[in-house]
């Protein structure tokens, strides 16, 4: 039976050191992306998923019932890429476009799956990157605009804007001629 | 369309609200987009939701198998936390970021950590006229931080944005270094190798929730996740 990530966080502290690399791996990917998103460095993103599970780690008796789990692993990550951007800003960083969204999709998908997905992810990968990050919260791992306001620094008609705008573009990718009114530049 | 697959448990939110439809969104935020009110038209909406649902297919791509193997073994070897209280978290995938913090107080930002940087360098060099410190009488018991002290530091000793982690330069290391010496949730703002009485040490300067305060831990070299011996413990500036 697959257990919650309350449960796994409560089996971690009663000393299950198992259950912490369950609850990381849940979460792992979304840490991993949103690491790079930040930092733009590959290096820095690996560093700071681990500054992140480690503090987790130490840190999970903190839990309290005012947010959710996910949340709480990508505000963390956040607070350290902001350290780490603070620390970098003398060294110029080492860009990575679209070099996470090129990747194959996990084996052992149905073809047509992976077709498609290939499809989502090569439309996903044409879109500016802020709307890539908004539709990857909100549609693919279904945060709220207002928690993708406040791990993004703005505000949640500026992610509803991008969000939209990132849909409409997406659907004019995948489906080139359908009459859909354009987006304009972002605001 | 090609058939769509289910989300998977973890994308819980399924049926939920569509909340960047845009049949959702105020005028304003329709305009800032392009749209009136009157762009939406049943076949738009129709449109946006095959998009929404296409998504809801996507998956992120996975980090490489040897750098998950990494970050899992660095968690091996931390030590077990102490829950303060079994339950928590009380509900189903509730959990804070925030818990720690005191209410009413705010985070440290970096205007305020230059400021602390300015206080703490003027406190250390008033306070600290550079006299032999005994190890034996300031050091603090493995895991516990110790009581402040003097020693001969400057300001120019305060490796703010200094990365010299020496032996702590592994994170995972340094992150059970740091909850072996309480200081489990908090970012390095700098690091030096530094000679605390004449030992080896790694001077770590933390922030605080206090703006204006900085906080300097001087670690043995072999702090760790097995044990951390704190040499000092120095909060500096107001």
């Amino acid at each position: 039976m697959t257990r919650t990530d309350a449960e796994l966080l409560r089996a971690h502290l009663a000393g299950d050191r198992a259950a912490f690399h369950e609850l990381t791996s849940r979460y792992q990917s979304l840490l991993w992306n949103f690491a790079q998103y930040w930092l733009r460095c590959r290096e820095d993103a690996e560093e700071a998923v681990q500054d992140t599970l480690t503090r987790a780690h130490q840190a999970a008796a903190s839990c309290r019932a005012d947010d959710s789990i996910r949340a709480w692993l990508v505000q963390i990550l956040k607070n350290i890429c902001i350290d780490r951007l603070r620390h970098n800003r003398s060294r110029p960083a080492e860009p990575v476009p679209g070099e996470v969204l090129e990747q194959l999709p996990a084996p052992g998908n149905p073809i047509a799956d992976h077709e498609l997905r290939m499809d989502v992810r090569a439309a996903l990968a044409e879109l500016p990157e802020h709307q890539r990050m908004v539709l990857w919260l909100v549609e693919v791992h279904g945060f709220r605009v207002s928690e993708v306001a406040e791990l993004l620094g703005i505000a949640v008609g500026t992610v509803k804007s991008r969000g939209t705008r990132g849909r409409i573009r997406m659907n004019q990718i995948l489906s080139p001629g359908r009459p859909l009114q354009p987006a304009t530049e972002e605001r | 369309m090609n058939e769509l697959t289910p989300r998977s448990a973890e994308q819980d939110t399924a049926v939920r609200h569509d909340e960047l439809s845009p049949a959702n969104l105020t005028g304003p935020e329709l305009a800032s987009i392009g749209l009136t009110p009157d762009d939406l038209t049943p076949e738009l909406l129709a449109a946006l939701e095959e998009t929404r649902q296409l998504l809801a297919v996507a998956q992120l791509p996975e980090p490489p198998a040897g750098l998950v193997h990494r970050w899992h073994a660095a968690l091996d070897e931390l030590p077990m936390p102490v829950a303060a209280d079994p339950s928590f978290p009380a509900d189903d995938q509730r959990c804070s970021p925030r818990a720690r913090r005191p209410a009413g107080r705010r985070s440290v930002r970096w205007g305020s950590g230059l400021l602390a940087m300015a206080a703490a360098a003027a406190v250390v060099a008033l306070a600290l006229p550079g006299a032999a410190v005994n190890p034996a009488e300031h050091a603090a018991a493995p895991g516990t931080p110790a009581a402040p002290t003097t020693q001969a530091l400057t300001s120019k000793d305060l490796p703010v944005g200094g990365q010299d982690y020496g032996p702590l330069a592994d994170p995972a290391r340094r992150a059970g270094c740091l909850a072996r010496a309480g200081a489990a949730e908090l970012s390095v703002l700098g690091a030096r190798q530094v000679s605390w009485s004449g030992r080896p040490a790694v001077l770590l300067v933390l922030p605080t929730e206090v703006p204006g305060q900085l906080r300097m831990l001087v670690v043995s070299p072999d702090c760790g996740p097995g044990g951390a011996e704190v040499l000092a413990d120095l909060p500096v500036g107001r």
